[in-house]
This record gives structure tokens, C-alpha cells and sequence, in this order.
């Protein structure tokens, strides 16, 4: 390098080697704490009047396969005798947004229809819990999962009717 | 050199230098991906993806950036200093990537409106994960989208990426010898010292990003590592080279400097000496010593740091020739640098402070008793 080049070299460089650090250690210091989805959050959705059940009032349960991947829907009683449905993926099923419908149609729908019927939104592996609707004990239909964030049906299952005794 | 421009002129040690880091990079891709997904199977793989790229680019930029000081501290890394310019290319495609997945590489399809095959490397980068899936076009969600601007630690992280990113993209697209030869040596050189800037605000993109949210102790540790890394070794080369500018040889009445002895310089060595603020290559070789200016015109290489091969000096860095006697390249070549007049009184060595033009022949000076 030329001399201008040398010098402009090492003075960035002692203006870098003092702003850096420091710019570094502010980041730690003032590393704010984001919280994050846990058993704590139950408390949060039982506040928001979501569907609730208790472990102990189980009815059923059933492994479907989304997309590959393996999730568990189960059956139980919540407090006030009311059937829920809660929904747990075994992995994340590498979706945004992921939603969950219940949907009457015979044969598995490719879109979300007229007919559809929001049930809730997953979030990860966490076990979430929807309301079961009348018409989902008396007709047969499909649970369909769909990304909202990417706007494509991830998958669609009949609904097992071993879940309604 | 300078005969003609070609997109690449690719030899053998270009090609095994450009296996060996293309391999290594798609190693290091597959075996972050893979030992994330093992070791925490249930975590979200398109962040694991983005961070995958990221890193790589990261990682890459400190090898790169590591490269020309360890070459200024010792001649053995000299051979790294030959292929940077591709490392690099790939260090900005790698950056490029993270934040923007391989969409580019199926606009053909869409320009036919055909849809694109899927691949097994596909994924969703940083602007299509993070951006892409609200009511905004993801470019103005990634401006609006967080809005600390007035913050430290809340500062929107993306913005240093981007920022660093228009840098590296500016080196990527001149990193050409056609830009080298129409911008010259000194502004290309200053263009790219932007790679400086672009690491401290990579730094920053690192600090406020991934280090908020990953608050594993191990990641925090290399990253600190790394920066010590560079900070130090670009502060000991840098200030090595100052005291060598600072030992300026002042001429005499004649306007010759004596720049030292004929006996301590190798056969087909050079001795640098500083004299007006600019570096001075004088060359011992078949009984005679020739000064020219040791600044290759090439990248502004250390001449004087290189041997003379085949009765050329050959520069360092990427292996420009000059003949010693008038500074200029061989034919077809063009390059020339600066002479100077060189007398040698017994021993002694001695140097006109003032340089001729670039590719003047000057005679060189015979070494007594040879």
C-alpha cells in the first residue's frame, strides 16, 4: 500500500479497536430478556377464557401424521364438562402461523373453504387446546393445517371419530 | 497481467484454492445444520438455515480479513494473499444468501413465468422468514418493521446488515482486474478498505442480532475471540508499518540518500528503505543494484518484499514482473514503476531522492570487485 493508504489503515483501525469493545460489552450489559412460550403461559390462556382440561379427565387419544410428522390429538373433559380437543406436534412442523381448521368436507380440501371453521393456532410443540363443535361429533370432516404466514395448506386429516366416544 | 482482460484467468492453483474453500464452506454449511438439528431436534431449521449462511459468511470474513496482516507480520502467509479476491466473492454470496435464500437463482423460471423446481438446499432466507409473510412488501417491513432507531440495544440490527452488505456487494462487483486497472491502484484500495467498515458494523449486526436473542456463553466467546483476533493483529502489523515510514532517509547536498551497504542484501533481494514517505526497492542481482519503487502497480503489492525470478522482480502478492533496470513489465505487459538513480561508492549504497517517471531505463550501478 501507499503511505495515505498505510496511514488510514492504522488509525480505522485504533478508532475500530476502541469503538468495538465497547460496542460489544454495551450489547451484554444491556441484553434485554425476551420471554419465551412455557408452562407459565397456560395461566395466560386460561385468563383469555381459552378451553382448559385436566390431564386427569383425558377421554382419548389418537397419532396422525401432518406432513410427515407426527401429532398427537387427544380428547378431554374440561372442568365444566365441555369436550376439548387439544392438538400437540411431536416436532415443529416448519410453518409461520400454523392454524388449525375443522372442515366438514368429505374428501381432503386442497384450500381453506366457506364451510371452515377456525379451531385455533399452534405454536411449536406446545399442547394446544380448541373447543369441539357440535358438528365434529355428529359429521364426519377434516382437521386442516394451514400456514397462514406462508398461505399454503400444510396438510389435511380426517378427523379420527374414535376421539368422540 | 496486463495483456487483455479475461472474466477469470483460471490456472491450476486457482482451481485446487477454490476447491478446497468451495468444499470447506459446503462442509461447514452441512455439518452446522446438521449437529444444530441433533443436538436440538425440535428448533426451527429455517432460523437454523439463515444462521448457517450467516455464520459462514462471518467466520469467512475473519479468515479474510486476517489474511493481509498475517502476510505483513510474516512472508509465509503470502500464498493466502494470492486467491482473497474469490474468498471474498464467496464471503458475499454467503451474506448474500442469508438474507436472501436461492430465490436468485430460479429468476430464469420466473422470467417465463414457469415455476421453479424445488432443491434439496432450498429454504426461506432472513427477508422471506422474517419479512416476507405481513401486509408489507418485505424490503419496507425490513425499514419499518422495528423502529428504535434512537436506541442502542434495540437498534434495528438489520439496517447494519444491509448497510454491510451494499459494501461488500461494491467489493464483490469491482473485485474484477478490469476495475483495479480503470479505478487504479489507490482508489480500488481505498474502495476496498470498506471491508473495515463493513466488519464493525457486522460487529454491531452480530452484537444486536444473534447475541440478543442466542445467549449460549460459547457463542458470546467466539465472537469476542474473533474481534481481539482482529483488532490485534491489524493493530501490530499497522503499527509495524508506521515505524518503518517513520525512519524516513534524508538526501544529502548531492540529493543522494545512503540507504546502507551492498553486503546486507541477498543475491536477488531487495532492501526497502523509506525515503520521502514512499518505500524504495533496492535490488542486489548478477553483480549490479537497481532501486525502483517498491509499490507493485498491480494492488500497491511490496515489490521489495519479492525476489527477482527470471531477471524480474516479481511481486509478492500476485507475481508482477518487472525488469529491475527500467521498472517496466516485459511484453506484453505493461505496468511500469517509478526508477531511480543508483550509485555504489566502496560499499556503500546510495540512492537519488528524487524519482525518475515511471518506466525510465536508468544503468544500473555495477558492484566493485565482482
Amino acid at each position: 500500500m501507499i503511505l495515505s493508504r498505510r496511514k488510514a489503515h492504522f488509525y480505522m483501525w485504533i478508532g475500530l479497536a476502541g469503538l468495538l469493545p465497547i460496542v460489544f460489552l454495551a450489547g451484554l450489559i444491556w441484553r434485554p430478556t425476551v420471554p419465551t412460550v412455557d408452562e407459565g403461559t397456560d395461566e395466560l390462556f386460561a385468563a383469555a377464557n381459552f378451553p382448559t382440561a385436566d390431564e386427569a379427565a383425558a377421554v382419548t387419544s389418537e397419532t396422525v401424521a401432518v406432513n410427515g410428522i407426527d401429532v398427537l390429538l387427544a380428547t378431554a373433559e374440561s372442568p365444566d364438562s365441555t369436550l376439548v380437543l387439544t392438538v400437540q406436534p411431536t416436532r415443529p412442523l416448519q410453518f409461520s402461523d400454523a392454524l388449525v381448521y375443522w372442515t366438514p368436507e368429505e374428501s381432503a380440501p386442497e384450500m381453506v373453504g366457506a364451510e371452515a371453521v377456525l379451531l385455533g393456532q399452534l405454536s411449536g410443540t406446545s399442547r394446544r387446546q380448541f373447543p369441539v363443535l357440535p358438528e365434529m361429533q355428529r359429521e364426519s370432516g377434516h382437521l386442516l393445517f394451514f400456514s397462514r404466514g406462508q398461505n399454503t395448506v400444510i396438510s389435511a386429516i380426517p378427523l379420527p371419530t374414535a376421539l368422540f366416544p | 497481467m496486463s495483456a487483455g482482460y479475461k472474466a477469470i484467468q483460471w490456472s491450476r492453483p486457482k482451481i485446487v484454492y477454490d476447491t478446497i474453500l468451495l468444499v470447506t464452506v459446503a462442509l461447514y454449511l452441512y455439518g452446522f445444520m446438521a449437529i444444530t438439528a441433533t443436538i436440538s431436534p425440535d428448533i426451527d431449521l429455517h432460523g437454523v438455515r439463515i444462521r448457517a449462511y450467516g455464520s459462514a459468511a462471518f467466520l469467512l470474513l475473519h479468515v479474510i480479513l486476517s489474511i493481509g496482516p498475517l502476510s505483513r507480520i510474516s512472508p509465509k502467509f503470502y500464498p493466502l494473499l494470492f486467491n482473497r479476491r474469490h474468498m471474498g466473492v464467496t464471503m458475499f454470496f454467503l451474506a448474500f444468501i442469508h438474507v436472501n435464500d436461492w430465490g436468485w437463482l430460479k429468476l430464469p423460471w420466473n422470467w417465463f413465468g414457469a415455476r421453479a423446481p424445488r432443491w434439496p438446499i432450498d429454504f426461506n432466507g432472513a427477508l422471506t422468514w422474517y419479512h416476507d409473510f405481513g401486509n408489507l412488501d418485505p424490503l419496507v417491513s425490513l425499514f419499518v418493521g422495528n423502529s428504535h432507531y434512537g436506541s442502542f440495544i434495540l437498534f434495528p440490527f438489520e439496517i447494519l446488515g444491509v448497510l454491510a452488505l451494499i459494501i461488500l456487494f461494491l467489493m464483490a462487483a469491482t473485485s474484477h482486474d478490469f476495475w483495479l486497472a480503470n479505478l487504479t491502484a489507490p482508489i480500488w484500495k481505498a474502495l476496498h478498505m470498506g471491508v473495515y467498515v463493513a466488519y464493525g458494523l457486522l460487529i454491531g449486526h452480530v452484537v444486536l442480532g444473534a447475541l440478543q436473542t442466542n445467549k449460549h456463553p460459547l457463542l458470546t466467546v467466539i465472537v469476542l475471540l474473533g474481534l481481539i483476533w482482529i483488532v490485534t493483529i491489524h493493530l501490530i502489523a499497522g503499527s509495524r508499518e508506521l515505524k518503518k515510514d517513520q525512519a524516513n532517509l534524508l538526501p544529502g547536498d548531492d540529493g543522494f540518500v545512503n540507504v546502507g551497504s551492498v553486503s546486507e542484501i541477498p543475491e536477488n533481494r531487495a532492501k526497502v528503505v523509506t525515503i520521502a514517505g514512499e518505500r524504495v526497492a533496492v535490488f542486489k542481482y548478477d553483480g549490479k543494484i537497481s532501486a525502483v519503487s517498491s509499490v507493485c502497480q498491480h494492488q500497491n503489492g511490496p515489490l521489495g518484499e519479492g525476489k527477482i525470478i527470471d531477471g524480474c522482480i516479481t511481486c509478492p502478492w500476485h507475481g508482477y514482473q518487472y525488469l529491475p533496470d527500467c521498472g517496466a513489465s516485459p511484453p506484453p505487459f505493461h505496468e511500469q514503476v517509478p526508477t531511480f538513480d543508483v550509485r555504489v561508492k566502496g560499499d556503500r549504497i546510495l540512492v537519488r531522492a528524487i524519482p525518475n517517471p515511471a518506466g525510465t531505463a536508468v544503468m544500473p550501478a555495477v558492484i566493485p570487485g565482482l
